[in-house]
């Protein structure tokens, strides 16, 4: 199964009703308030999506960012460059990589595919993401022990997601 | 979104503007303010931290023509610490009509639902009325873990 490059989304909606130009600078900002050239993404596997966004949200960011966003499948257009990432996670740094655009037409021929092929929009939910959480503090990780310990209101989303999941007898 | 439409609201929010009114030069007098050149993700968050009510007045003016722009300020203004300020004029953005601004500001709302009854008001709504389906999504996802 081959690699491709996931991008972490930021908005959920705006796959709605946003128009292409909207998309360019939503989804690939850069911090200065023009877009992104250089976007980050993680090379993984399909069965490694749950793994990499919740690494990468819950390992980098406060509550509650990963409400929002739909994930980007980004195969097929500038070859990803390897760029070890500065998170918590050994594995979603070892496959930090960034597109390396020329231009602000290459990015928009981007989001113009992402926006045309519904295909390439991976749906994000909290359950996607906590599910994976719960499964790796069940089992001891070390990564996400330490994570959690370091991230009191992380704790405090997890403990009441589970409760607000249904009980099995 | 109009001008009116931005312009009018609730009470609160009104007595917030005319609050803003006299604070409009409150940056520019901070030496160590950094240069922005033009509006982004940066310099909101360093106004979430260090001049709010020069966020909560760019946002309900001059950003009020871009809906991505407002959708980053939303962003920016859960890390305020003036959750009073930020509340009203995120309740105020989870009335735009665009799906995307809305959604920002139900996130950015995120610290506050627990000292606002109207916000959780709101976030209850959004859940069950907001006509956008992702925004109802994030909205009920939401009140889950709140």
């Amino acid at each position: 199964m081959a690699a491709f490059p996931l991008r972490i989304g930021r908005s959920r909606s705006i796959w709605e009703d946003g128009t292409l130009e909207e998309i360019l600078r939503l989804e690939f900002p850069s911090r200065d308030g023009g877009v992104d050239l250089r976007p980050s993404v993680y090379l993984v596997e399909t069965h490694e999506v749950d793994r990499a966004r919740s690494e990468h949200l819950v390992g980098r960011l406060g509550p509650p960012l990963p409400l929002a966003g739909v994930d980007l499948d980004l195969n097929g257009f500038v070859p990803p460059t390897p760029s070890r990432g500065t998170g918590d996670f050994e594995f979603t740094n070892s496959r930090h990589a960034e597109l390396l655009l020329e231009n602000a037409d290459q990015l928009r021929d981007v989001a113009r595919a992402v926006q045309a092929q519904e295909p390439r929009r991976l749906g994000r939910s909290l359950d996607s993401v906590m599910s994976y959480v719960a499964s790796r503090l069940a089992v001891d990780d070390p990564e996400w022990v330490q994570r959690m310990a370091d991230a009191p209101k992380w704790k405090k989303v997890l403990s009441k997601w589970l409760a607000s999941r249904p009980q099995v007898h | 979104m109009s001008e009116t439409a931005a312009t009018s609201g609730t009470p609160k929010l009104a007595y917030y503007r005319t609050a803003l009114q006299g604070e409009q030069s409150v940056d520019t007098t901070t030496a160590d303010r950094p240069r922005f050149d033009r509006h982004g993700i940066d310099e909101f968050n360093w106004l979430a931290r260090h001049d709010p009510i020069r966020l909560a007045h760019l946002t309900l003016t001059e950003l009020n023509t871009d809906p991505v722009l407002l959708s980053q300020a939303a962003g920016a203004m859960a890390s305020s610490a003036q959750g009073s300020l930020m509340t009203n004029v995120l309740l105020k953005l989870t009335q735009h009509p665009r799906p995307f601004v809305r959604e920002a500001a139900l996130v950015g709302l995120i610290p506050f639902y627990g000292s606002s009854v109207d916000a959780r008001d709101r976030l209850r709504e959004m859940a069950s009325t907001d006509p956008s389906p992702g925004v109802r999504e994030v909205a009920g996802e939401a009140l889950l873990v709140l």
